[in-house]
């Protein structure tokens, strides 16, 4: 190879870099930074700055032991994974959860199924305490009653219920409407019940959350 | 949820973490510069540092520049942490990861000591300079005016925190540029107008002995001290691993020369005996008195965002405490539209500008109340610093990252520092400031008893010592997340 053809210092690393991404691709979650090093033969003062740029620009995180690596959310683009329907309105109800410490979640609604109420993602840290009684029995819930007002023709801005399914705990729910001002689906809140209470804090919290989940709903068709 | 065998390093990814609520991805670089930035308050330890070092024996110009070589040192060591552990915990939270929960929960009481205790300080400075403003421009300040300005100051500062990081952080940026530019505006034209030979004399002092240098350095290490509390903002900054040690580094750089500018312009003065500071110094001269105003204006400002920044500090810490179990759980609470630790907010303010108040009610003075306080202070600082410095190689191991430089410089940094509390704690319990040293030593000790009870009655929340901002499920390649839904 000529001169003018061997890559400079800029592009080895970059070079480098790749072969990081590469290696953890392949070896799936959880590869440490000492077994990259090993793999590649790279030293450690290499592989440590390098890995570093890449946590930085999110193309890699730490898993949640923080002992290993795993691929980053901007590796989507580089690979080309599409965001589905499903993906978007899911990252944006685990946008509302990553502000909240009370359960968040998303049932559709289905209006041409049975039952008409599908429990679309429901927070895995604030699990609903009993899903099935969610879906039998509407005045039970929030969600529920903002279903059956839909069917009365009314529009409420949200639904409450406290201490009905879990004694000092309760919900909120707010409407998430299409395009054509259908019910396409229910964001709630389950919480204790004195900041249920305070509906109108919970209804400046939620509101511009469940706009962006109306967006997803919206473009997911 | 990712939890399938061949992916079992993901298990536990969820859509929050132990420490959500806060406002995540509010900041910029610049927001989390200024809490470091004003955490140090450059002017107001510019002001207050030469003579408190002066007081315990050391020599000025030397004491200030190892303390500031010391804390390249350390800030290189919090950056190590900073680009791999995003925590509002700061330095316990790193050092429960490194070495475990025992190490964390030390090193948190060491770490609230000092940063309430500079916090207490900052109030103090900030309430004597603001009387000295008021003074020099012909006011007489009576006692009720005066304990009625404290309240201002103190229900103001918590006002403005509970309205959300992004607006505290603001008013600290605006404050502390302020107060820098003014101080030097005041240091050049004090060098500019300065004797030479005074300041040369200052600058090659004579050591006097190893014990007093280690307590000059301890004490103006009180001048640095606060440049990591940028990392208690983790959570709340954008691109926190690479925003948070940048900022750590720039306000070390940017704060560390002004204090040394400071500490070289007053050396002249201030020589080997504590006399006179740069106010004497400013208003002996008749082209420099009229600059007298503006410096007791910056240090009063920048002492009010010192007092800020340290409540910051230690209500995101008491926050961490509280989620992970070990305090009340109210102390965890945010308010949904802030986004702020509003109950750890109020407790840390009310401690904050409560104790310096009671103390100045009591008539204590205010020299002496703002030494011993420094005191307490300085020791919480070195022993939280020493945990740090020698869970720098444990982290790293645990982490898979073994690194030759960090497992010399960390211990070899945390056994100088345990030293260097050890001198300090000696020297100042015979000094005129023991009251600190003593109630350092009473929290150090209430804090390790009620430790070791927790440890005993609930001891999953002393283990679970460590959260941290880690990754969440919407950070994840969506393959992972595909492959198990």
């Amino acid at each position: 190879m000529t001169r003018a053809l061997r890559p400079d210092a800029g592009s080895r690393s970059a070079l480098a870099a790749l072969s990081i991404i590469e290696e953890v691709a392949a070896a799936g979650p959880g590869i440490t930074a000492l077994e990259i090093t090993h793999r590649l033969r790279m030293s450690w003062s290499s592989a440590y700055r390098l890995l570093a740029v890449l946590l930085e620009s999110e193309y890699l995180v730490r898993t949640p032991d923080l002992g290993g690596f795993a691929l980053g959310r901007r590796i989507d683009r580089l690979v080309g994974i599409p965001s589905t329907p499903a993906d978007r309105l899911r990252e944006a109800v685990d946008a509302v959860r990553a502000e909240a410490r009370f359960g968040i979640h998303l049932v559709l609604h289905r209006p041409t199924r049975r039952p008409v109420l599908e429990l679309f993602d429901i927070d895995p840290d604030f699990p609903l305490s009993d899903p099935a009684r969610v879906i039998a029995e509407p005045e039970c819930s929030a969600i529920g009653r903002i279903v059956a007002a839909d069917a009365r023709g009314e529009r409420p801005a949200f639904s409450t219920q406290r201490g009905i399914l879990v004694p000092g705990h309760g919900c909120l729910a707010l409407p998430i409407r299409g395009a054509d001002d259908s019910l396409v689906a229910v964001l709630a809140a389950s919480a204790p019940s004195h900041r249920v209470a305070d509906a109108d804090t919970l209804m400046t919290f939620l509101t511009p959350h469940a706009r962006a989940v109306a967006l997803a709903c919206t473009t997911s068709g | 949820m990712v939890t399938t065998d061949n992916q079992v390093p993901l298990h536990g990814l969820g859509p929050r973490t132990r420490l959500g609520g806060l406002d995540r991805g509010a900041l910029g670089a610049a927001d989390v510069a200024a809490q470091s930035v004003s955490a140090m308050a450059p002017c107001g330890a510019a002001a207050a540092s030469p003579m408190l070092v002066a007081a315990h024996g050391g020599p000025v110009v030397a004491s200030t520049a190892i303390a500031f070589a010391l804390a390249l040192v350390l800030s290189w060591l919090v950056r190590g942490f900073a680009r791999r552990v995003p925590a509002a915990g700061s330095l316990y939270t790193y050092a429960a990861v490194g070495v475990g929960p025992v190490a964390g929960f030390v090193t948190a009481g060491a770490l609230l000591l000092g940063y309430l205790g500079i916090g207490m300080v900052a109030v103090t400075e900030s309430s004597a300079f603001a009387l000295r403003l008021a003074s020099s421009v012909g006011l007489t300040a009576h006692g009720w005016l005066v304990a009625v300005g404290a309240l201002g100051f103190a229900v103001a500062s918590g006002v403005v925190l509970v309205r959300g990081i992004r607006l505290s952080a603001r008013v600290a940026l605006v404050t502390e540029t302020i107060a820098v530019g003014l101080v030097v505006v005041v240091a050049g034209w004090l060098l500019w107008h300065g004797d030479v030979r005074r300041l040369h004399d200052a600058v090659l002092a004579p050591i006097p002995d190893l014990g007093h240098l280690a307590g000059g350095v301890a004490v103006a290490m009180a001048a640095f001290a606060g440049f990591e509390t940028a990392t208690v903002l983790s959570v709340e900054t954008r691109a926190p691993l690479r925003t948070v040690p940048a900022a750590i580094r720039g306000s070390l750089l940017l704060g560390g020369p002004v204090v040394m500018l400071a500490t070289l312009t007053q050396a002249g003065t201030l020589s080997q005996t504590p006399t006179d500071s740069w106010f004497e110094a400013l208003a002996a001269d008749p082209g420099g008195r009229m600059l007298v105003p503006a410096l007791y204006l910056a240090t009063t400002l920048s002492s009010f965002a010192c007092a800020l920044a340290f409540t910051t500090a230690a209500a995101r810490v008491l926050l961490s405490l509280a989620r992970e179990g070990v305090l009340p759980a109210a102390l965890g609470h945010t308010d949904l539209r802030s986004k702020a630790p509003t109950v750890g907010i109020w407790v840390c303010t009310a401690t904050i500008f409560g104790v310096p108040f009671t103390m100045s009610a009591c008539g204590a003075d205010p020299a002496a109340a703002c030494g011993s306080l420094v005191a307490g202070a300085v020791c919480g600082f070195l022993l939280a610093y020493a945990a740090l410095a020698g869970a720098m190689p444990a982290m790293l191991r645990r982490l898979g990252e073994p690194s030759r430089v960090a497992l010399v410089i960390g211990p070899a940094c945390a056994l100088v520092l345990t030293a260097m509390v050890a001198e300090f704690w000696g020297l100042t319990i015979t000094g005129p400031f023991w009251i600190g040293a003593v109630a350092a030593t009473a929290w150090i000790l209430l804090w390790a008893a009620a430790g070791w009870r927790l440890r005993s009655s609930r001891p999953n929340a002393f283990a679970s010592i460590g959260a941290h901002a880690g990754t969440v499920r919407s950070e994840v390649w969506r393959g992972y997340l595909r492959s198990t839904s």
